[in-house]
């Protein structure tokens, strides 16, 4: 299992962080909270809205781009497929999978297929902060 | 022809609905015509006990066939009940299945609509608190705020869990 679990906060969580991370999300309000909380914890931000749009911000930006933080119900091309297209272009893509109803067997291949973890709507934005410290960390 | 395969038809109902009467009428049919036969010799002057006998020799088998008979017919509609109680057995398993099925996509969706507006609430729940801090009452209202939108999570997940699965 990729997943991490049990998760402590880490110090650097607390701290201003400067990776940059690209945020899929189709909700727009969410999509504007997600950019400001990730922004406050100090992390540069990147944003999409649908599949296509992240693997041409991800191409643009490639280098810069540590973490990937995609919803899975996206429309036109899905999270499932934008992380496999994402993996293709960069193997070490470090993807982080949300979803607000996520069965258990899909679950399973998208953490086979390289997804570094998956987080259930509606997270805590503790939650969401530890599991992004430490998909981070974890890959470093 | 239609009328024919009617009779037939009735006729087979009929023994399967009624199988004891139907092999008693088979027998008293037998005894009839067993009698007339008596009758017609013994008109002719010619019976004798053991022409009795030879009339009536077929009696025994005759009512062991229409037991027989009874039997078959019996164990026939004991079949057939039991495979209709199975036909409507799997029938209400595969209604059950299509209702548990439709469910199960309409929960699939109710829970992608419901837990992306709670990550909304949640977030900016957050934010709020952060904001609020100085003030007790708000702050208050926005734990409240944050514990309905939980149960609204957890109502969500525990009925997907229970009557779903």
């Amino acid at each position: 299992m990729n997943e991490m679990q049990n998760m402590e906060p880490t110090p650097r969580a607390q701290t201003l962080c400067r990776e940059t991370i690209l945020i899929v999300e189709d909700d727009e309000p969410l999509l504007r909270l997600l950019r400001f909380f990730l922004d406050d914890a100090g992390y540069n931000v990147l944003s999409a809205m649908n599949g296509e749009e992240a693997v041409d911000t991800y191409i643009k930006h490639r280098g810069e781009i540590d973490l990937v933080l995609t919803d899975l119900g996206l429309p036109g091309l899905t999270g499932k497929d934008e992380m496999l297209t994402l993996e293709r272009i960069n193997p070490n893509v470090r993807i982080i999978c949300a979803s607000g109803y996520i069965e258990p067997t899909l679950r399973m291949e998208m953490l086979q297929a390289g997804a570094k973890a998956i987080i259930s709507k509606p997270y805590e934005p503790q939650e969401l902060l530890q599991k992004v410290r430490t998909v981070l960390d974890s890959c470093t | 022809m239609k009328s024919l395969k009617s009779v037939v038809e009735s006729l087979k109902g009929l023994c399967e609905k009624y199988p004891a009467v139907v092999s008693g009428y088979f027998l008293v049919g037998y005894s009839f015509i067993a009698l007339i036969r008596m009758l017609i010799r013994a008109k002719k002057g010619n019976l004798f006990v053991e022409d009795l006998c030879d009339v009536f020799s077929a009696l025994p088998f005759m009512w062991l066939l229409a037991l027989s008979i009874v039997k078959l017919m019996q164990e026939r509609s004991r079949l057939r009940q039991i495979q209709n109680e199975l036909a409507r057995e799997q029938l209400q398993r595969q209604i059950t299945e299509i209702q548990l099925s439709a469910l199960r996509k309409a929960e699939k969706a109710l829970q992608h609509s419901i837990n992306n507006p709670l990550a909304v609430i949640a977030l900016s729940l957050s934010r709020l608190k952060r904001a609020v801090q100085v003030d007790r009452d708000l702050l208050d209202e926005t734990n409240d705020i944050e514990c309905a939108s939980r149960r609204i999570g957890t109502v969500l997940t525990d009925f997907s869990r229970t009557q779903l699965r």
